[in-house]
Formats: structure tokens, sequence, C-alpha cells
């Protein structure tokens, strides 16, 4: 089987290959037959690649261990969804999922051809299989996924993954990461279509849209599936360390929000095209760099589970994206300047422009913290990192600028908004946040921070509830008096999809805000022993230690805790916590398996730390995070906004806005 | 096996690549229109969005009666404009 996938995986190589030279035989002739052969080719490219993932999944479902990765990331005893997460486990695997996912994305583009136009396609077929080339030249030169053992040998065994990746949520968090990033590449591709074309119109903008959308919302989940599989697996009590590999993940996700917001001045102003199209290069050159930062092993990182010598093949890669770029966009200059610029300072389009500037000055100071350790090393000779206090110094004040920008911008008109109507519609929101912040002091909420971002967060509220509260006032004004809420909300949803879709997507923001702030600033942390029968007690819960024990599973042998958790109030049981702290049997590697209790106010996050030198007491740290569990639901809040905003806008609303120009016209 | 497994399989996407070649119809890349039409369509979805939102932003006071009215203005003409250029246009490629 390693060998049909071995095979499967050149074939896709040549095929990319292929899609790429038609694509451009077909953009510089204008020939149908070459077009459809890029199609063609890339759609099997996707499915060759995908022939290629199932032979591999098959080598680990099937304990092929002749199979030089099969054997370096399973073993017999792990459970077969970690068979299947053990293909991204290692650096080979995930390469392969990497170049798999992306062929996905490019056989969509080909089989909708018919909707993209004449100009654009074939170019972008031409990008995306530039950009599958790169990643299958990887696998299939350097990080071969079916090597086989370099002695007749064959081992019993496999070594085992990484006991931290054997986690539900590392089944599902690097896929969903990797299908962000992946799509991601396909505005990229259409933007260097449309300069390589000579077809600058906004095209490309409205025809990505909802790739970009559907992009951001899985880079979204995927960070955020990420930051559980820390909280749950790493067993520090946290979600979210600025570490490299997190910060790898972010980087695009800033970049990517900023051009979500930046596209919108394009399609109503037609300004910006430089900077959208940077900022749609940099996206997508920033997922690839990610990549870069995460397996070239230039950076030291807790989630950093393989390395190799591809950091080189990913710089001139790098380099080359952003060098034609560049040309092009010096070639095509006089296409792309602005038709018009910002009328006022107080407009939607300078809101975003401000809002822009937050989230790459962000990018900036986090892609800055990444990278000092190598710069560090590379002027003076000695690596030097820097750590959580630098990247809360700088991100904490630039992030409460941005919440408080995301207030702003829905306030203000496009074009120009009147001081008065500015003056008025900012009152209450202002107020209401001031009083808030006095009233948090007056509660005896303490830190400067925590409490500016629940005032601003309170301003945020109020702004999204005065735009519904407007809207619902127009729309009865337009419709019927006695229309209900409900129904109301629902036509302006119909009417404004992507106006108050965002408003649910900035809700969701921040719920998460609400849940980082409380569960960093207000986090109660302390270590304590217990011996049987013992209760501990912290802030409203008390901890009772009933037991603990040795146990052996097929995988590993475990010390497990059992602790029942009590309200001090109730003094009723609430929860069983049963955390372990484990032994791989095959690695030997010891890990933490944590006990949560979830909860709306606070999380208990309980950690078995061993046992004390008498072999009677157990040691536990614990985590009382308040708020934790609404990270969780505000990004769900997010991904319910972003599919809002998605939503086809029916024929009916179509003809009825296509009416109201037509009377705009007559006027 | 093997071999005749990965040869068929090669000989089917080589078909699949040529068959584009082989078909009688072959003419320029989808008839679609022209990038000059392109550009004006998508001028006209910007105007027609644009009076939508300066709609809204108007229901919802967030601008003044008389900005309100010299933007509709110059943006129903501009939209005039671009409808009449489409006419013109799709007319000439008829």
């Amino acid at each position: 089987m390693a060998e049909f996938g071995h095979y499967a995986l050149c074939l896709s190589w040549i095929l990319s290959l292929v899609g790429i030279v038609s694509g451009v035989i077909a953009g510089r002739r204008g020939c149908r037959p070459w077009l459809e052969t890029s199609q063609n080719a890339t759609i099997l490219v996707c499915v060759t690649s995908f022939l290629s993932l199932a032979a591999l999944a098959f080598g680990f479902l099937s304990n092929d261990y002749t199979n030089q990765y099969v054997w370096q990331t399973s073993n017999r005893d792990m459970l077969p969804i970690y068979k299947i997460t053990a293909i991204w486990g290692g650096m080979d695997g995930s390469m392969l999922l990497w170049a798999t996912l992306l062929s996905v994305s490019a056989m969509v583009v080909a089989m909708r051809g018919d909707r993209y136009g004449r100009a654009l396609l074939p170019w972008t077929l031409a990008v995306l299989n530039s950009s599958c080339l790169f990643f299958l030249t990887l696998v299939v030169f350097f990080t071969n996924p079916f090597r086989y053992m370099k002695t007749d040998f064959i081992p019993p065994d496999g070594n085992g993954l990484n006991p931290l990746l054997q986690n539900p949520f590392m089944a599902i968090h690097p896929p969903t990461l990797y299908t962000g990033f992946t799509i991601l590449a396909v505005p990229f591709a259409f933007c260097l279509g449309a300069l390589l074309s000579g077809s600058i119109s906004n095209e490309w903008i409205r025809l990505t849209r909802r790739w970009t959308l559907v992009g951001w919302c899985f880079l979204t989940a995927g960070i955020v599936l990420g930051g559980h599989w820390a909280y749950i697996e790493l067993g520090w009590g946290g979600f979210w360390a600025w570490d490299p590999v997190e910060n790898a993940s972010f980087l695009p996700w800033l970049t990517a929000t900023a051009f979500l917001h930046s596209v919108m001045v394009q399609e109503r102003k037609n300004m910006l095209k430089v900077w959208n199209i940077w900022l749609v290069t940099l996206t997508y050159t920033l997922t690839v760099f990610g990549t870069f930062l995460t397996r070239s092993g230039v950076v030291q990182s807790v989630h950093s589970f393989a390395s190799s010598n591809i950091g080189p093949a990913f710089l001139e890669y790098l380099g080359a994206v952003l060098l034609i770029t560049a040309a092009l966009c010096v070639y095509r200059r006089k296409e792309l300047k602005s038709e018009r610029s910002i009328e006022s300072f107080f407009s939607r389009e300078a809101a975003f422009l401000v809002n822009n500037l937050i989230l790459l000055s962000i990018c900036f100071a986090t892609l800055w913290g990444v990278m000092f350790p190598v710069l560090s090393e590379g002027l003076t000779g000695v690596k030097q990192a820097v750590g959580l206090p630098f990247f809360n110094t700088v991100n904490i004040p630039l992030f409460i600028a941005l919440l408080f920008m995301m207030g702003v911008g829905p306030l203000i008109a496009w074009r120009k908004s009147s001081l008065s109507s500015l003056l008025k519609t900012f009152a209450v929101p202002f107020a209401s946040a001031f009083l808030a912040g006095v009233l948090l002091l007056w509660a005896g909420v303490i830190g400067f921070y925590p409490i500016l971002t629940y005032a601003v967060c309170v301003f945020v509220l109020m702004t999204i509830m005065g735009e519904f509260h407007r809207g619902l006032k127009v729309q009865r004004a337009a419709a019927d008096a006695s229309q209900g809420t409900i129904a109301g909300v629902n036509a302006l949803f119909r009417r404004h999809r992507t106006r108050y879709g965002s408003h649910i997507v900035h809700f969701g923001v921040l719920v998460v805000t609400l849940g980082i702030t409380a569960s960093m600033a207000h986090k109660i942390e302390k270590e304590f022993t217990l011996a049987r029968g013992e209760t501990y007690q912290i802030g409203r819960f008390a901890l009772t230690l009933n037991d603990f024990a040795e146990v052996d599973e097929p995988n590993f042998s475990a010390l497990r805790g059992d602790v029942s958790l009590r309200t001090m109030k109730s003094d009723q049981v609430i929860a069983a916590l049963k955390p372990e702290l484990r032994m791989y049997k095959r690695n030997k590697e010891t890990t933490t398996e944590i006990a949560l209790r979830m909860g709306l106010r606070e999380d208990v996050y309980l950690v078995l730390a061993g046992l004390d030198e008498s072999g009677q007491r157990a040691a536990f740290k614990i985590f009382i995070n308040p708020l934790q569990v609404w990270l969780w639901f505000g990004t769900m809040i997010m991904i319910l906004g972003t599919i809002v905003v998605m939503l086809p806008v029916s024929l009916r609303e179509r003809s009825a806005l296509r009416e109201s120009a037509a009377q705009n016209v007559k006027a | 096996m093997f071999v005749i497994s990965t040869a068929l399989l090669s000989l089917a996407i080589a078909w699949f690549l040529v068959r584009p070649h082989l078909a009688v119809q072959s003419g320029p890349v989808a008839a679609g229109q022209s990038p000059e039409l392109n550009i004006l369509l998508d001028r006209k979805e910007r105007y027609l969005q644009v009076l939508k939102d300066l709609q809204l932003d108007y229901d919802t006071k967030k601008i003044s009666e008389a900005d309100y009215q010299q933007m509709r203005l110059s943006m129903g003409q501009d939209l005039a404009a671009t409808l009449g250029a489409i006419d013109d246009l799709s007319k000439s490629e008829k």
C-alpha cells in the first residue's frame, strides 16, 4: 500500500505541474481546451493526493511498520482515532495533509470554473497549482511519509504517538487549522490571478468574499480548538501563552481580519486596492511562514512536535511569492490607482483604516516577539527570548483600542458623519461604559486593564444594542408598526445581512474578551496535598480526596485520584473529579490528565502532580478560572455570525434592491 | 497487480487530461462577458450597495438631511451613468 501511496503522490506532483503549464497557456492564448486540461489536472491533483493520504491512513490502521513514518508515530495499542491523528502527528504526514487540503480548495475552484469568468480562472488555477506543487515537492523530495525502514528487520510494534497528541482535540484541531490556511490560499490565488491577467476590477474580491469568510471561520475555530487542547492537555491552567506556534496561527488571523474589513472599503469606494492585495498576500505568506516556524525548528515551542531541514525551501518560496507580488503591483500600478479618497475622518472607511492599522500593529509586535530570539542570535550571537510580559505589555493596550474601534466603526456612516449625530449616538454607550467602570471600582474589582476592558466591552455592547434598536425602529416604520421584535430582527437580517451578521460576530468577540479577561485577571491558583478523607477549601468550593490508586491500561499506567467537589453553600457534591498522572509505556513519557468541572461562573481545574515522599498524600494543583467557558461560547457566536453573513441573498431581496436603486436613479 | 493497477490509473488520467483537446468544439475560453463589461457590472453592484448603505445610514440618523441628499444625488448620477454605459456596451457586443 505504501508503494501505491508513493505512486499517487508522484502522480499528484506531475499533475500539479500539468495544471500550471496548461493554466498559463490558457491564460495567454485564451484557449478553452487548455483551460479544461488545467481544470481536469487540478481535480486529479486532489484525487491522487487523497489516494495518497488514504494509503497512509491504511498503513496506520493496519500497523504497517515497514513504513518508517508509521513506526515512528504510532503503536498497536493506540485507539484507531489516534492512529488517524498520528497522520498529522509528525512532519511528513502533516505536510501531506496540507497539500491534500490545498488541493481540495483548488479542486472546488476548478469545478466551479464557469462562475469565475474567462480572464481570471486560468491564472488562478496556475497559482493554486503552483502552491500545491510547492507543498507536494516538499512531500515527495524532503518529507516523504512512504519511506521504508532502513533495515530488513520489521519491528513488532511502533514508537507511539507523543502522549500530548493523544487527545480528541488533536484529532480535529490541526485539520481545522490547516483547512483555514488552505482556504485562504484561494483569495490570494484570485488576487495574483487578477494581477497576472490584468483584470484588475473588484471582481476577484466579489468572487472570493465567501472563500475569505469560510477560511477565516476555520482559522478562528482552529486557533480556539488549539487553545482548548492546550487548556485541557498541558495542565498549566491556561489556554494561550504567546508560544511561537500559537502565534504562527494567530498572525494570519490578524491579517485576514484586517482584510475582511478593508475589503469593504474597496467594494464601496474602490480604494485601498494595493493595501488589500498586500493584506491577502501577507495572509497567505503568514500561513506558510507559520508552517516554516513550526516545522523548521527555528524557534522552540511546546507545540512543536516535529522539526526538519525544510526551512530554506520555505524561505525561498516565501521570498519568491513576495517578490512576484511586488513586481506585479509595480507593473499594474496605473490600474491599481484609487478612484476616490477618504472624505472625512469621521467616516466608516477611516474607522476601518484605523482598525487595520491596529490589527497590523498587533501582527508586527507578535511577529517581532516570535522572531526576536532568531534576530538576537543573528546580531549578537546570544539567543534572547521575549516572554509573556512583552506580549501582554504591547498587545493588551492594542487589543483594547481594537475593541473600542469595534464599537466606534458601526456608529459612523460611510463617507462622512455629522458631528451632531455622532455626539447623539455616542452619548449613551460612553455614559454606560463610564458607569460600568465606576461600579466595578466600587465593587472592588482591581486592575487598570481589566476595568478598562470591561468598560469598553459595555461601550461596544451598547453600540450593538443601539444599532439593533435603531434598525428595528426603521424597519417598523417602513413595514408595519405592529411588527414583533423577532419578525423585525428577521427582516433586518434579510435586508442588511452583512451589517447585522457582523454585529453578531462582534458580540461573539465581546463574549470571548469577557472570558479571556476574567479568566486571566481573576484566576486563583493554589497547590496543596491531601490524604484520603481530607478536605481542602478554595473560594466557594471544597474538595475531598476519597481515594487514589494505580491503574493499568493497554497504552499507559496511571495514578488516578478520586476527588469529590462540593460547594460550600449547599454542601452537596456537584462533581466527581478524577485527575491522572500517566506514564506511557512505549515512549516512557509522563503526562498529566486534568480533571475539569466547567461552569458558567467558573471552571474548577484540578491537576494531580504526584504523591509525596510518604506515598500517603497526593499533591494537587488547582486553578479556579472565572468565566472561562465564555471564551468557547463566544467563539461559537462568532462562527454563527459569520455563517449569517455568508447566507446567500435571495432573488426576492436582490430584486428589491434593484427596485430601490432604480427609484434612486429616477429621483 | 500493482503494476497493472497503476498502469490503468495512469492511462485513465492521461485520457482525462487529453480529452478536452480531442473534443470537436474548441473555441475561446468560456463565453463570458468582456473585461470592460465586467468592470461596469462590478461598478454597478458597488453603487447599489453604497446606495443601500446610504439609505440605512440616513434612516438610522447617522448623516444629516443635507449630506444625504447631496450624496444620494451624486451616487444616483454615477449609477445612471454606469447603467447607460452597460447598455451601450451590451448593444455593441451583440
